[in-house]
Order: C-alpha cells, then structure tokens, then sequence
C-alpha cells in the first residue's frame, strides 16, 4: 500500500501544468524532444510540432486531481511506502488539430512587398524567417509551404513578397519581351530574359515572375530554359484585364480581348476563370464581372455575407472557388454551406443552388 | 513575441494520478506540506482501495486514451515535460464510513 503524503515542501509553490496529448503526439514529442507555443499577446496560443498546428483550451474539471510522482501500485506490495503528492490541478489543457493560420502572414507580407528600387528605402517591417516563427501561428513546415504558396523570395535575410501591380508589371514587360524576341513561351531563356529587362526591372524580379508562372525544362550552354504554364498565364491576363476595366464585360468582348492578349498557342477556358470572375447565369448577353478570392473576407461568416450580398442565390459549381481556401481540418466546403446557406434546386439545370441564411432586408 | 519552447526532459518520469471528487480537506491544524492523506493500496481483485480520514473509497485504475504531459517552468519563458501520465486512479464511489473497532 501506499502512504500518500502531501509531502513535497514545495506544494503549493509548483507551478505545474497538464497537458492532454494523443498518443501520436506524445511519440512525436519523444523524437523532436520539442514542441513550440506561437501567438502574441491577444491570440489564443497554438501547440505547433514540426508539422502541424494545433489550438490549446484551457479545461477545467470539479474534481481534484492529484499528481504523485512514481505512483505505481501492486496487489504484491505488503510494505507501504510514502509517495509524495507533487501538486493538485483542477485544470488542463486540450489540443485540436487546426489549420494553420497564415492569413496574417499573408498581410504582413503584403505591408513591406517589394515594389521596385527606386522605393525600396521607404518600406518598413520587413521579417526575417526568426521573425515569422515567432508571430504566426502555425509550424515550421506549413509556414515554409506557405511563404513557398506566395511566391516569397528570401532577400538580404528577409522574406519578401512582390506587390501585385508591380508583380503585374513585370510579367506583362517579360510576356511583351517574348513576343518582341520570338521567343517560344514554352521555351524562354531564363538568364537572356533577366539581362534584357535589367535596366526596367532588378533581375531576381523578372525571375520571380517566370518561376512563378511556369517552371524550368532544362538547361544548355549555360543557359536556363522555362516553359510558361499556359493555366497560370491565362489566368494572369484574365485578372489584368478584368481589373484595369470597369470590371464587367459582356462575355463575347471580354473572350476576343482575352485572346489577343495571349501568346500563340495558348487557349483560354471557362475555368481559367474560377476565383477570378462570376460568369453571369439567367441573362442575356452574358457578362463577366471581376470577384478575385483575395478580395474576400478571410473569416466564414462574413466572407458569405459578402458574397450574398454580390450575389442572392449561387449555383454550386460557382460558388465552391470561393470556399476552398476555408477548409481545414473538420471543416468541409459542404459543412460550410451546409451552416451558411439555404439550398435548393435550379429546376432547370437541377443544379443545387444557395442563398443566404440571413433574411434579405 | 518569440516562441515559446515545450521541451521534453532527457528522461521523462512516469507520475500517477489520482482523481477524486471534489477536494481534499485537511483539518486546519496542520500544513498541506506535510500532511499525510490517505492510504492506498490495490485489493487481491486488482481493486485500488483509497481510505482518507474514516472513509474508504473504492477506485478503478484506467489506461488514458490520451496521456498528460506534466509541465514545469523551465527559465523564465519555457516549460519542460518533465514527466508523462498514462494511467490515473480514478475514485467516484461514496466513501464508506470505516468504523474503529472498540477495545484492542
């Protein structure tokens, strides 16, 4: 038996805390030997491995548990022995798996963008990779995938992202420099393109864009070939155009616009337009508007509020772009429309289509 | 705000845990640091017998689905898992009054 002793002259003075954990975790935790506690003051703290991020609760319990090092008890042990009752906590901590949240990454960024020379000694807050670990909340890895998603390039030890309009900028220069060179876009020489273009825009600019938007074949004589992605450019001409207009177009116009502007050989599709523009149903002409998902309200509930009130009632197909980028863990597209949205039936297409929750005043 | 690191211990201890119902009252008298509560010990069933004060309580021991981490202060930022839980003592029963026997 034991004799079991509030022992320990320092009861009362622990400050010990518990933390429930899943078996994965805990296996996880004897092989990294670490895990790291992210978020500034105001933010719920996150429970971050190498891998994966996870939000932390505070639970509590009425019942009084009692911690005693080395407690292990037989039916064989005859003598007793004392262990010591290190502390009694009515609290603990709970973790969830969560996706991580980059958002704030992303704004951060955004603030010291690069956007050209001549403007570089005004920008301020710039972050350091030291810098990120310490203010997002999410791990390493999703925060690396994340910087990688951005198309962040690491300069003089600081993560930079390029501002979208100079960004604009600089690929229409390098696309304009193609059709001037006769150059194929499924073959363009990386180093020429860079050297050409030096005194418009700094080189690792013009190399941003072609990595960004397409990626290498191979290299010879010294120099480095890129095939463009015929997606990402189509995309990259559809938002340039819809977004230095008025933003609506009638279909027809916005489609010959659109295929001028791309190099020959490239094809423009519907679904190139996915995150990008509405394609409107139910009217004649059919019009294109401008509805870029980077637009959007980043938190569920107001990012449908904005979208309803765009828009009352949504077809699935159009509306799913819109929701993607919410997912995580236990959060689907159809749970999120399944909490936001009324559904019904297009009876002509039989399409299910949504509309808001909330009354329409 | 940097990061604060969760480290583990080079040898994590295995720590029990006793869980009861309510609290634990001491008689004012005498400290928690050296107060003795109770006595446990298992039954030839394999039952933990918890007996406070005049009350015995009977228990069951149960493996957790998800073990603690216990967590200490390590420096002024940081905390160590110093020891991992993956059993506790649970006692919910009523306690049953244990009458002294008179004489002897």
């Amino acid at each position: 038996g034991i004799n079991a002793e509030y022992g320990d002259k320092n009861y009362g003075n622990y400050d010990i805390r518990l933390i429930e954990l899943n078996k994965e975790l805990v296996e996880l935790l004897r092989k990294e030997r670490e895990f790291v506690l992210r978020g500034e003051g105001g933010e719920d703290a996150v429970l971050c491995t190498s891998t994966q991020t996870f939000e932390v609760r505070e639970c509590t319990t009425s019942n009084s548990l009692l911690l005693v090092p080395g407690l292990g008890i037989t039916t064989e042990e005859r003598q007793p022995t004392v262990r010591h009752v290190t502390a009694t906590n009515f609290t603990y901590y709970e973790v969830k798996l969560c996706r991580a949240k980059l958002d704030k990454m992303r704004n951060l960024l955004k603030r010291s963008a690069f956007r050209g020379e001549e403007l570089e000694s005004s920008i301020e807050g710039r972050l350091t990779t030291k810098d990120l670990l310490g203010l997002i909340q999410a791990s390493e890895k999703e925060i690396r995938a994340g910087l990688d998603g951005l198309g962040a390039v690491e300069l003089d030890g600081y993560w930079r992202t390029v501002e979208t309009e100079y960004l604009t900028t600089v690929m229409s220069r390098v696309l304009m420099l193609l059709v001037e060179k006769e150059w194929s876009w499924e073959r363009v020489p990386l180093i020429s393109c860079c050297k050409t273009l030096e005194e418009l825009q700094p080189p690792f600019v013009s190399e941003l864009s072609l990595r960004l938007y397409g990626s290498q074949t191979d290299e010879e004589g010294g120099e480095v070939y890129m095939r463009l992605s015929e997606d990402k450019v189509c995309r990259f001409y559809a938002e340039y155009i819809l977004s230095s207009s008025a933003g609506m177009f009638h279909l027809d116009e916005f489609m010959e616009v659109w295929n001028d502007a791309l190099p020959e050989g490239m094809e423009p599709r519907r679904n190139h337009l996915r995150g990008i523009a509405l394609v409107s149903r139910n009217r004649a002409p059919v019009t294109v508007t401008h509805l870029p998902l980077s637009d959007l309200p980043v938190d569920p509930a107001s990012r449908f509020s904005y979208l309803f009130g765009r828009q009352e009632k949504w077809h699935q197909d159009d509306i799913i772009p819109y929701l993607e980028d919410l997912t995580g863990p236990g959060q689907t597209v159809n749970s999120l429309l399944l909490k936001h949205c009324r559904s019904s039936t297009d009876p002509v297409t039989k399409e299910k289509t949504y509309n808001s929750r909330q009354r329409q005043s | 705000m940097p990061e604060v690191v969760v480290r583990l211990k080079d040898s994590p201890d295995r720590w029990g845990l006793v869980e009861l119902q309510g609290t634990v009252e001491c008689p004012s008298s005498v400290t928690l640091q050296s107060a003795h509560i109770g006595d446990l010990h298992m039954d030839e069933r394999g039952v933990p017998q918890l007996v406070i004060g005049h009350h015995l309580l009977s228990g069951k021991v149960q493996k957790l689905d998800k073990p603690f981490g216990v967590m200490e202060r390590d420096g002024e930022r940081g905390w160590r898992v110093c020891a991992l839980v993956e059993e506790k003592y649970v006692f919910r029963t009523r306690p049953k009054p244990i009458i002294e026997k008179t004489g002897g």
